[in-house]
């Protein structure tokens, strides 16, 4: 390598900013989100819409975050057994995953993309992210029966609940269980390129990466659900999870506090609201 | 002799230059006895600097000597730091190799050696010495020699052998002693092979296929603990890895590796390596500010004092903070640039033609690999030669150039990346062999060495994912070669992996997850 060429090295880098270790796998995450053009096209309007229906009623769900009014509550059963229920917590779940669990999944995305051939990458990509994310949806169903009961309760009773859910998943954080979680959410099996077997593998990885990230995720996701700052615990919580991906597959105490402090500001929330 | 600093900076020097017992090694040997009799907990300790690197109490062959060792939380800070399968491999290794001289030669001083010590590197690969990867005899005799103005240490027991070499780790005390005679570790030419030096890029993405000199881009990555697929780079697989498992015993697993003292004079080469790399390369180091400021690393100085760095601290050897150079950084002969090898003899044409593919990349951007075949079933691994088969897609011909009109720069070289995945198991052997051949029962053309350095710790789903290792090895040379001999089916082809060493026990258990082809 001439001198020259040294020397530019040297240049560009010394031009280049200065990044806090610990914001590396945000800043990661984020250039590979940059290049990803179709996961922007659908993580971007997913929190959008996120915002959106914590300020209105577009979306009666979930996604609120604050009791249902009371004329809703009082037929909540007749409610969650209705069609336009049922479709709209479906929409308002798959916003929720599209918006929270769209980072995460990009890496194993990448994984399913190299895997395959150059023009028949669509069916596979197509085939693990309907695995994961229609296991994901089961999963929200089966989150929203605690969350519709805690709503039919309603008031503080909910509040509390959403710090309480903190509070397990600080507590999750530091199970095995969580640990082994994690560490498949890390696994990247090898897959077939080749006819329907490339398609086959794809889903069923699809579907084996979701049970690990329900396995991490489904406390922090419930207490998201509960939370009457919905869009700042499920931005707190994205950051999170992106933090915890990104780091070296060890138990993380470090997250269990910062989500046993997320469960004091929903305290103090409650508390300030009187 | 130990050389004297010149212009302020330290020359490491060739072992297999040096005479018999020089003051170089004499002084390593009498530092690292003086070094063994401090307390585990003492950074300046072997044992403390060896367990920078890995330390797993259970594997510890001196967990019972009953001597202090560091708290958990400072174990936690200080050990368990060696970066592997990453693109900190080569400046992580550098800042350990820079502070652990420097805390050396603070013990040699001491012991009243030379201040101009420098630590030696072990060319195994050196082309002009024959038999260079025999050890030397100073790193198998029992005792220290006579030394008529210096009789203190005369007769004492050799620091420099006292590791567990040549068997593996659980068999340390059995097994055939010959080696101690002879030197001869079984280490082959195939093992000390520098055709890493021939790659262009010093890094690649995770899962992209492509071969890079230095390693994957990762975060963090020790013990393969960083949450991405290990792709092991080519100076870590050929000779660093090779040479691992053939010393074997310590210094085949990351927790005892630096407890050897040939682990020094290995990585002093490997280092040593990625300066020649520098001089052949196009592209250089990379500019990234992920690699050169994104990790802080941290270790001890000579004061036991707390040192930290980043990657742009590592880059050149003679700034302040170590302050060295290498006696020999000229490309040895086997590494001609890729090109030049494969396309012409004549320097100068090669020259141009390279320039010309530079221009041409630049205005194209650089060419990305692309899979076009792929095994159809994972590959299990034994104690006997084993062959996957894999599928080429139709319609996918490697495209073969030769140097010279403009035309053939904008079709550009084509070169073909074997991608061997996921390799997985608890091997009870050194490595693999790769072989290409193209039609069944053809001619096999040899690819390279998997070396199973780390394998067992990339393969424990208990610590982390356990996704195994990834090789990748460039079979352009091959596969022109197949074709010249029409050996070569454009349909299917068939690589064959042969257990190295020793006959292996019958309890290995490695398995391939998948074999790819990338063209690019």
């Amino acid at each position: 390598m001439s001198e020259s060429a040294r020397s530019a090295c040297s240049t560009s880098s010394a031009a280049s900013v200065s990044i806090p270790a610990w914001l590396w796998p945000i800043a990661l995450a984020l250039r590979d989100f940059g290049r990803d053009r179709t996961l922007i096209a659908v993580v971007a309007p997913a929190w959008l819409l996120m915002a959106v229906s914590t300020k209105t009623a577009l979306l009666p769900s979930i996604c609120m975050g604050s009791p249902w009014p009371r004329e809703i509550v009082s037929t909540a059963w007749d409610v969650a057994l209705s069609s336009g229920f049922l479709v709209h917590e479906s929409i308002a779940a798959a916003i929720m995953i599209a918006a929270l669990m769209g980072p995460l999944v990009i890496a194993p995305a990448r994984h399913v993309l190299s895997s395959q051939f150059d023009d028949n990458r669509m069916l596979p990509a197509g085939a693990f992210l309907a695995g994961y994310a229609s296991l994901w949806m089961l999963a929200s169903a089966a989150l929203l029966v605690p969350v519709l009961f805690l709503h039919l309760t309603g008031g503080r009773v909910l509040h509390w609940s959403a710090a309480g859910a903190f509070l397990v998943a600080a507590a999750w954080q530091l199970t095995a269980v969580k640990a082994a979680c994690i560490r498949r959410c890390h696994r990247r099996t090898p897959l077939s390129p080749w006819g329907f077997s490339a398609v086959r593998e794809a889903g069923l990885f699809g579907i084996r990466h979701c049970l690990a990230c329900i396995g991490t995720c489904w406390v922090m996701m419930l207490a998201v659900m509960l939370s009457s700052h919905h869009l700042a615990a499920a931005a707190a919580v994205t950051g999170l999870a992106l933090i915890e991906r990104g780091s070296p597959v060890v138990w993380q105490p470090r997250n269990a506090w910062i989500l046993a402090a997320m469960a004091m500001a929903e305290c103090v929330a409650v508390l300030l609201a009187g | 002799m130990v050389k004297p600093r010149a212009n302020g900076l330290w020359t490491r020097q060739s072992l297999i230059d040096l005479p018999a017992w020089d003051p170089t090694i004499l002084w390593y040997a009498r530092a690292i006895g003086a070094m063994w009799d401090r307390d585990p907990i003492d950074p300046l300790s072997w044992q403390y600097q060896g367990a920078i690197h890995g330390y797993d109490a259970d594997a510890d062959p001196f967990r019972d000597d009953g001597r202090p060792r560091p708290s958990r939380a400072q174990q936690k800070l200080y050990w368990n730091q060696c970066q592997h399968f990453s693109w900190y491999f080569l400046p992580w290794h550098r800042g350990y190799l820079g502070y652990f001289e420097k805390i050396v030669r603070s013990h040699v001083v001491k012991l009243g050696g030379p201040e101009d010590w420098a630590l030696p590197y072990w060319n195994y690969s050196d082309p002009d010495t024959q038999k260079a990867w025999i050890l030397r005899k100073e790193f198998r005799d029992d005792v220290l020699p006579a030394d008529p103005t210096n009789p203190r240490w005369d007769g004492k027991p050799n620091p420099l052998s006292r590791p567990c070499r040549q068997v593996a780790l659980e068999n340390c005390g059995e097994g055939d002693e010959s080696w101690k005679q002879t030197g001869d570790l079984e280490i082959g030419t195939d093992n000390v092979s520098l055709k890493c030096l021939q790659v262009e890029s010093f890094f690649n993405e995770v899962g992209d296929g492509d071969e890079s000199f230095g390693g994957p881009r990762t975060r963090f990555m020790h013990d393969a603990q960083t949450p991405a697929e290990q792709v092991v780079g080519q100076v870590e697989s050929t000779p660093h890895g090779d040479i691992h498992m053939c010393v074997n015993g310590w210094m085949s697993d990351f927790n005892t590796a630096a407890l050897d003292p040939v682990f020094w004079l290995h990585h002093c080469n490997i280092d040593r390596l990625w300066e020649v790399w520098r001089g052949l390369t196009n592209e250089g180091n990379p500019s990234d500010a992920a690699w050169l400021r994104g990790q802080n690393f941290r270790l001890h100085d000579e004061a036991a004092a707390e040192v930290t760095f980043t990657t742009e601290q590592m880059l050149e050897t003679a700034s302040a903070l170590f302050a060295y150079k290498y006696d020999n950084i000229s490309p040895p002969r086997i590494a001609h640039r890729r090109f030049r090898t494969l396309l012409t003899a004549d320097t100068e044409t090669a020259r141009n033609f390279e320039e010309s593919v530079a221009m041409a990349e630049e205005k194209r951007g650089k060419p990305k690999p692309r899979l076009v075949g792929a095994s159809l079933e994972s590959v299990q691994l034994g104690k006997s030669p084993t062959a996957g088969r894999v599928k080429l897609r139709e319609r996918e011909v490697l495209e073969s150039v030769s140097p010279g009109g403009e035309e053939s720069v904008v079709a550009a070289p084509q070169q073909a990346l074997l991608n061997i995945e996921n390799v997985v198991g608890l091997p009870n052997t050194r490595g693999y062999r790769v072989y290409l051949s193209g039609k069944p029962g053809g001619e096999k053309l040899y690819v390279g060495n998997m070396s199973m350095f780390g394998l067992t710790k990339a393969s424990d789903p208990n610590q982390h994912a356990g996704n195994g290792l990834t090789y990748v090895f460039n079979v352009t040379e091959q596969i022109a070669a197949l074709k010249a001999k029409n050996e070569w089916d454009e349909q299917n082809f068939h690589v064959t992996f042969e257990p190295m060493g020793q006959q292996p026990e019958d309890n290995v258990h490695v398995r391939v997850g998948k074999i790819s082809l990338f063209y690019k």
